[in-house]
């Protein structure tokens, strides 16, 4: 690389919009990655994470908003000098050439010298263990062995940015959990500028940095997975990320904060308010792993006064493996899930039960219904 | 899929049906090496006399070289215009592509008879008429359309995201199409043009109208033999004329077959 212009891939959106002639399919979407960073655009499908990364590439034309890459101004390069590696979610290799050519592809449109051409193709299967295999046609490798190389051919040319739109969705879950890890140490030790799109939600909290959550065209909210999972802006951020009981009712701002339905009254985190007016609609959010579980005692009456409890009825016990999942009726429509450890579950809880449940304060957050747009 | 075996008696129909087909055609083979002097069924030796004939008569051999060259030219011809056609109109963003579309597929459509009229009438005002060009030109405009719906048909199939990963890769767009889209659009090319040449190679009417006296392809030769004098040369001719016609297919056939082993590329649906 050239070391006087020192890329970096910072690239920049602001206030990207695309609109076709009756809809729109991305709306105002601001964002700057760090150098190297691994961002991932997450959203259900047509929640315009995918238009957004081909305005970047260049396919699609924004229609209004800027892209910058290291300070550049992209709507003046035309894709193929934007060098921007893209792995596709089919992964696009050509198929009339080897595995070997494809990788070299990029190199050969460069005007590279044949010898290092070679050299260099050779490195980047060899990056991806793919050694030995540069010599035979895509038809010829498995599913996994083709993202590789698609991997390899996006990257042998060193971009600044690699994006990937859904790179691993066709894969089984076990192969797509090995692939996840080895995009992630690969694009580090490259020390490339990610952008992932995905609508895997779990994908995205093990590979990202930061995972902007796309709704409707906008982004709804942009953070770590931390953040997204523990503080969660909006109900739609928290549905979509991780398990969630979603609560629904109305906000009353006394007492510190309660969601009132149905003759309940749940306390919450109202966080700084933002939104909630006494009266407006609201939802209270418990990932059901913070919910402790415990068969009623006469003296929980006391403790459901401080709204930090409610009792329901065990409807129904789920072994998942790591944990127990437990469906639990509060109220006639509403069913909360609670979740314990296979060491911590409650023995004398069974169907049928009549159960406590407890959360801290801290640990539901009170967010405004969405009006919807 | 599990293959249900086909009833007795749509057997014996297919079968019928495939014999009153093909003995028209095929009675000319056993006639082309008859020993007799006219054209007798069954013949009442075996000779070769007759392609000996063909092959010493200038009037034959300059006809079959006459179609030769001009298949081989109006092929070319059709074959790049056809591959530009179909790229054009496959990917115009435009309204107008039906229409589009419906012109250049015009020729298959139109009587030929309208066609080959139009074109001599033309071609005689412009100095075409008789001439080489001007065959070549008259075969291109009926063999263009074969090249177009063969080439559009692969790239209906086209996966265009293979070109969007060659732009990306930093081939530009005319890398793109030499690199990437021809070469995998080949099989379908090939096919395009094999029956292009098929098109001109037995073509008759538009020829009839642009031949003349001193050049005739091989099936106005034929039609000219005919009035004259009808011996088993005539037999022989068609013989070669449907063993080249034959080989094309078969060629078709190969093309096809391999096209469709090669179909599975990605691994997403």
């Amino acid at each position: 690389m050239n070391p006087t212009t020192a890329p970096t891939g910072v690239l920049a959106l602001d206030g990207v919009c695309k609109r076709y002639r009756d809809s729109v399919a991305v709306e105002h979407v601001s964002f700057v990655t760090r150098p190297g960073e691994f961002l991932t655009l997450l959203g259900p499908s047509g929640s315009g994470k995918s238009t957004t990364l081909g305005m970047i590439a260049g396919f699609v034309e924004a229609t209004s908003g800027s892209v910058t890459l290291d300070g550049a101004d992209l709507a003046q390069l035309p894709p193929h000098k934007r060098d921007i590696g893209v792995v596709f979610q089919n992964y696009a290799l050509f198929p009339h050439m080897t595995a070997a050519e494809n990788v070299a592809f990029p190199l050969r449109m460069r005007g590279m010298a044949k010898a290092e051409v070679e050299r260099r193709a050779q490195a980047a299967l060899e990056l991806v263990k793919l050694g030995r295999l540069g010599g035979r046609k895509p038809k010829e490798l498995s599913g996994g062995q083709q993202q590789r190389v698609a991997f390899a051919r996006a990257v042998v040319f060193e971009p600044r940015l690699l994006l990937m739109d859904e790179p691993l969705g066709a894969l089984d879950k076990q192969l797509r959990e090995a692939l996840q890890l080895e995009v992630m140490r690969i694009s580090r030790q490259l020390g490339v500028t990610v952008v992932y799109v995905t609508h895997d939600q779990e994908e995205a909290l093990v590979m990202s940095d930061r995972i902007a959550v796309y709704n409707d065209g906008a982004i709804q909210q942009i953070g770590s997975a931390e953040d997204l999972y523990e503080r969660p802006g909006s109900l739609f951020v928290a549905d979509f990320i991780g398990e969630s009981n979603i609560i629904r009712g109305r906000w009353d701002g006394g007492r510190g904060g309660r969601l009132v339905r149905d003759g309940l009254a749940l306390a919450g985190d109202g966080g700084g308010g933002a939104g909630l007016t006494d009266g407006a609609p609201a939802g209270l959010v418990l990932r059901p792993e913070r919910i402790r579980i415990a068969r009623s005692a006469p003296a929980d009456a006391v403790a459901v006064a401080d709204g930090c409890s409610v009792t329901g009825v065990v409807q129904e016990i789920v072994y998942l493996g790591m944990a127990f999942k437990y469906v639990v009726k509060v109220a006639e429509g509403l069913t909360i899930h609670a979740r314990a450890g296979v060491a911590e579950r409650p023995r004398d809880v069974e169907a049928g039960t009549s159960v406590t449940l407890r959360w801290q304060v801290g640990d539901g957050v009170v967010l405004p219904e969405q009006v919807a747009a | 899929m599990s293959e249900q075996r086909m009833p007795r008696w749509l057997a014996l129909v297919a079968a019928a049906i495939g014999f009153f087909l093909l003995v028209p055609t095929l009675i000319v083979v056993p006639l082309s090496f008859s020993s007799a002097r006219f054209l007798e069924f069954p013949p009442p030796g075996f000779s070769v006399e007759w392609y000996e004939n063909f092959a010493n008569s200038p009037n034959w051999t300059n006809a079959a070289w006459n179609s030769l060259k001009i298949g081989l030219a109006a092929a070319a011809l059709s074959t790049v215009l056809g591959t530009a056609c179909a790229l054009g109109v496959q990917r115009a963003n435009v309204r107008a592509k039906g229409v589009l579309n419906a012109i250049v597929i015009a020729p298959m459509v139109v009587p030929v008879v309208v066609i080959a009229v139009g074109t001599y009438d033309v071609f005689a005002r412009w100095g075409l008429a008789g001439t080489f060009a001007g065959l070549v030109i008259g075969h291109t405009v009926l063999a263009m359309p074969f090249v177009y719906v063969t080439v559009g048909s692969g790239l209906r199939t086209f996966d265009r995201s293979l070109e969007r990963a060659a732009l990306t890769l930093g081939a530009s767009p005319m890398s793109v199409l030499w690199r990437i889209t021809l070469p995998l659009l080949a099989p379908h090319i090939a096919i395009g043009a094999l029956f292009a040449f098929i098109t001109s190679w037995d073509e008759v009417v538009v020829s009839v109208f642009l031949s003349s006296p001193f050049l005739r392809t091989l099936p106005i030769e034929m039609f000219n033999q005919l009035e004259t004098n009808l011996d088993p040369t005539i037999a022989a001719v068609a013989t070669l004329l449907m063993a080249v016609t034959t080989m094309i297919l078969a060629a078709v056939a190969v093309l096809r077959a391999r096209q469709s082993v090669r179909r599975p590329t990605g691994g997403n649906p």
